[in-house]
């Protein structure tokens, strides 16, 4: 035995579920089959895209001037009903404002909220829980009682103080929700990275001389990735629920800035005389919560080198 | 000699985590164990699961700090290290484990699983690093395009192959090999343990063996060491302990081993009972509870390791009752 490949003949020479070598061409149609997986997927990705299309390109599609009051055309119903004013697609409000316009405008602030809120929660959620995890001890101890603290705070009774103490606004919005989510993370990050740290490829890249940072960049970090998307997916659709909250209880975004949930609140007066103010705005926050969950549902799936293959 | 383990312990807290209580005990799992691995040697260590043998492992790889003792790599005592002599040490020991599922992350290609002790310590140029995969790739026996592929595209003894790869890659001097077929299919450890052997023969290479498979253990290494509750209970070369175990323990396991020989019945020799907790160890020989030829005073003293003949040692009250 002194030629090892002899051994190795069997095995990866004309067996029929030779792995390594797939052609180019299976490679493309593992792709087109993911296409053709569903279009679900694509639906919701193109509500997201549209989204951020609506928020970067606002002052350029958005029909009428969102704060521009006529309250001669107050109330005014959508097109497609009886009684409507030529120009207005979806109708005006109680002040006569364009209510297209102001979901268009609404999509820059959920779209903010939501991305900010996000990354930094997810970011710091996501540092402490493999910190805890991976250093274990007093490290685990400390951040795991900070997690139980916070997770002890009702996130509502936590924006009031904030709005008092700070001033209610965007900011104070994305800071509460920051501090209400992050939790989320840690744990289950940490719950992750503490079965990764035991499993083998870890223990030998620190035999191969790996330092900390690499391990936790280059083995732990791409392990949580999948838990990270499905996660921000899911927190994408409550973050606009939550700021849509905030905003409908007057602690969060304030006018003349618009958001879906300030119009939620607006509207409410008015709901027995109109259905479209409140309406539609709630139509857009549910559009994209969806879209949200099913988009990361898919992109869970699909980042997934194992589940590609399928 | 290029290992030298001298006095090893190594203890584990039980129970109670910051901020709520302290310990409730500790686990003794390596209690006060002492071999050398000379160069070239392949050395054994066996015994039950439980009995502290891959917690030696993780000791020599300094994956665990040992509570006392030493452990002498080349003349340097690895428990003293700084960061930089630790990074050196580990170009010399690498390590393959047990299940090639759990040791190849998923999301890495075969290429950066194997770059990655390389890149870890030194600077090399695209050329020489792809030349270097080639190398190890050729010496385990796989393709060069593997490279391109993820772990999963992979069987089970390929992939252990890679682990293998990977571990040859920055030329070290010594691997520890825990369990190193126990996790493959039947047919393909043969393959693997050849693959083992031609290697070492071809690098010069220096291996622990962390194994419960006593018929592998015989095949492979040249020295042995039985392990029970955290101590080495017999250690001697391969060939005359299988042949004629000094110790109970020794005894009892090697009668356990089925031998395709019709008449070779089931021996009295056989341990009774179970392996006792090692949160709790029983006084004296950790083994007297489960021998079958206990006498009084193993419940008392601690059998200390006794020479037998030139390179051979025991840990047993009955050697000395022989000897006296």
């Amino acid at each position: 035995m002194t030629d090892p490949s002899r051994a190795a003949g069997p095995q990866t020479a004309g067996h029929p579920a030779d792995p390594l070598a797939p052609s180019a061409i299976t490679r493309m149609l593992r792709h087109v089959r993911l296409i053709r997986a569903g279009k679900v997927p694509w639906v919701a990705g193109g509500m997201l895209l549209l989204l951020v299309f609506c928020a970067l390109f606002a002052d350029l599609i958005m029909p009428w001037d969102p704060t521009a009051l006529n309250l001669g055309k107050a109330l005014k119903p959508p097109i497609w009903q009886d009684g409507s004013v030529s120009g207005h697609l979806l109708g005006t409000d109680n002040l006569g404002r364009d209510i297209l316009s102001r979901i268009i405008q609404g999509a820059q602030v959920t779209l903010e909220v939501g991305l900010y809120a996000i990354v930094l929660s997810g970011g710091i959620g996501a540092l402490m829980g493999m910190l805890s995890a991976y250093f274990g001890g007093v490290v685990d101890a400390v951040i795991m009682r900070l997690v139980d603290i916070q997770m002890s705070i009702p996130s509502i009774a936590l924006a009031l103080v904030l709005a008092a103490a700070l001033s209610p606004g965007m900011s104070t919005v994305i800071v509460v929700i920051v501090l209400s989510y992050w939790t989320w993370y840690a744990r289950i990050v940490r719950g992750e990275v503490l079965s990764l740290r035991e499993r083998d490829f870890v223990k030998l890249a620190r035999v191969a001389g790996c330092s900390t940072p690499v391990i936790l960049w280059r083995h732990i970090l791409p392990n949580v990735v999948n838990t990270l998307l499905v996660l921000a997916s899911l927190q994408l659709g409550s973050v606009i629920i939550f700021e849509a909250t905030l905003s409908f209880l007057g602690l969060g975004v304030q006018s003349p800035q618009m958001s879906w949930g300030l119009m939620l609140n607006d509207a409410r007066p008015y709901m027995t005389r109109a259905w479209w103010p409140i309406t539609l705005p709630g139509i857009a926050i549910m559009i994209v919560c969806l879209a949200a969950n099913v988009f990361g549902d898919w992109m869970r799936d699909t980042l997934d080198p194992k589940r590609r293959q399928l | 000699m290029i290992l030298e383990i001298d006095n090893l312990v190594k203890h584990f807290p039980v129970g109670g985590s910051f901020p709520f209580g302290g310990s409730k005990g500790e686990v003794k799992a390596v209690d006060g164990v002492s071999f050398g691995i000379g160069a070239g040697e392949t050395f054994a260590l066996v015994g039950e699961s439980g009995c502290g043998k891959t917690t030696i492992a993780k000791l020599i790889l300094l994956l665990e700090q040992p509570t006392s003792g030493r452990i002498i790599f080349d003349g340097t005592d690895l428990t003293s290290l700084n960061r930089k002599q630790v990074k050196e040490y580990r170009r010399n020991a690498q390590a393959v484990f047990q299940d090639p599922y759990s040791s190849l992350n998923p999301r890495m290609k075969v290429r950066d699983i194997l770059a990655e002790p390389i890149r870890a310590h030194q600077t090399m140029g695209r050329k020489d690093l792809e030349r270097r995969l080639d190398e190890v790739l050729e010496i385990v026996g796989l393709p060069e395009r593997a490279k391109r592929n993820y772990p999963h595209e992979f069987s089970g003894g390929q992939r252990q192959r890679i682990a293998v790869a990977r571990a040859l890659t920055l030329n070290p001097k010594f691997i520890v090999l825990d369990e190193p077929i126990s996790a493959l299919d039947v047919s393909i450890r043969a393959q693997i343990l050849n693959l083992l052997e031609d290697i070492q023969k071809e690098l010069g290479l220096t291996y622990l063996i962390i194994a419960h498979d006593l018929a592998l253990v015989e095949h492979v290494s040249t020295t042995v060491g039985v392990m029970y509750l955290g101590n080495l209970v017999e250690i001697g070369p391969t060939a005359q302990v299988f042949d004629d175990p000094q110790h109970p323990y020794t005894q009892a396991l090697l009668a356990a081993v089925p031998r395709p020989d019709p008449k070779h019945g089931l021996s009295e020799q056989l341990a009774t009972g179970e392996i006792a907790s090692a949160l709790n160890p029983p006084s004296g020989c950790k083994f007297h509870p489960r021998c079958p030829h206990v006498l009084d005073v193993c419940s008392q003293d601690y059998p200390e390791l006794r020479r037998i003949g030139e390179s051979r040692a025991a840990g047993c009250h009955l050697l000395e009752e022989r000897s006296a």
